[in-house]
């Protein structure tokens, strides 16, 4: 339940992003948000197949706070489109904190 | 740090330790990115500064009626400006195209089909008042260096 919710708020970030690089960045910076949504359908996929959860999931809470992080300092893109974009990243950073402490429990790593 | 000693972490350490170093990460570009935006390489600036006679009599209005074109000059700190300066009087008056301290600049020529030059580098911030020496207050403007 958990884990479809991470791949779908991943997907739906994916999409969104690639969307935005085409749509409203128009030849600012249009290619890093071309990277970014790609490398969330990416992350989503290996979440999907649940492909080395141990590595993949902490890597996707660090690099949704990292793009979090550098959005906020950045100051740059501030429309309604990027923030409905960072507020789907803390609901998926909240969703890998809790898949990690899932995963990690001292019970399932017996 | 070997792979199987991070694969047992603890959840509390994981999440501690991706954390502080996404956010460390992530600040240190966003910052960097704002920092960058927000720097103006300096530009040399080529400015073309004409005299101009407005149509009034001046006798009559005891007024100069001569005027710069443009008025207003915009320019970063660190900017290199050269003026060109052109009278283009159809008369034979002299004009000048004057700034004082800290920048100094006098170029005073009479009416010729071709400019005199002045270059400075713009590298105290503030409004400067440049005037005809021969006809203020009308003949005036204003320089802005953005610190």
């Amino acid at each position: 339940m958990l884990r479809g919710g991470a791949i779908l708020l991943m997907s739906a970030l994916g999409v969104l992003d690639l969307a935005y690089g085409s749509l409203y960045a128009g030849g600012n910076y249009e290619n890093i948000w071309y990277v970014m949504g790609a490398i969330y359908i990416v992350l989503a996929g290996v979440t999907a197949l649940e492909i080395q959860p141990w590595l993949f999931q902490p890597t996707i809470l660090g690099y949704s706070l990292f793009l979090f992080s550098a959005w906020l300092t950045s100051g740059v893109s501030r429309d309604p489109v990027a923030y409905s974009d960072k507020a789907i990243e803390i609901i998926l950073a909240i969703s890998m904190v809790q898949l990690i402490r899932i995963s990690r429990s001292p019970r399932l790593l017996r | 740090m070997t792979q199987s000693g991070i694969r047992k972490w603890s959840a509390s350490r994981t999440i501690l330790v991706v954390l502080v170093a996404s956010v460390i990460a992530g600040s240190s570009v966003g910052f960097a990115t704002s920092t960058a935006a927000k720097y103006q390489a300096p530009q040399t600036r080529e400015i073309n500064v004409f005299s101009y006679t407005l149509p009034f009599n001046d006798t009559l209005y005891r007024l100069p009626h001569d005027v710069f074109y443009p008025d207003r000059i915009l320019v970063y700190k660190g900017d290199t400006v050269v003026i060109h300066f052109y009278n283009i009087d159809n008369g034979t008056e002299r004009h000048s195209f004057t700034i004082d301290a800290p920048y100094n600049v006098n170029i005073d020529i009479p009416p010729q089909p071709y400019p005199s030059n002045a270059t400075f580098v713009a590298n105290v911030p503030g409004i400067f008042l440049y005037k005809c020496i021969y006809h203020t207050p009308t003949m005036e403007g204003y320089m802005e260096v953005l610190g």
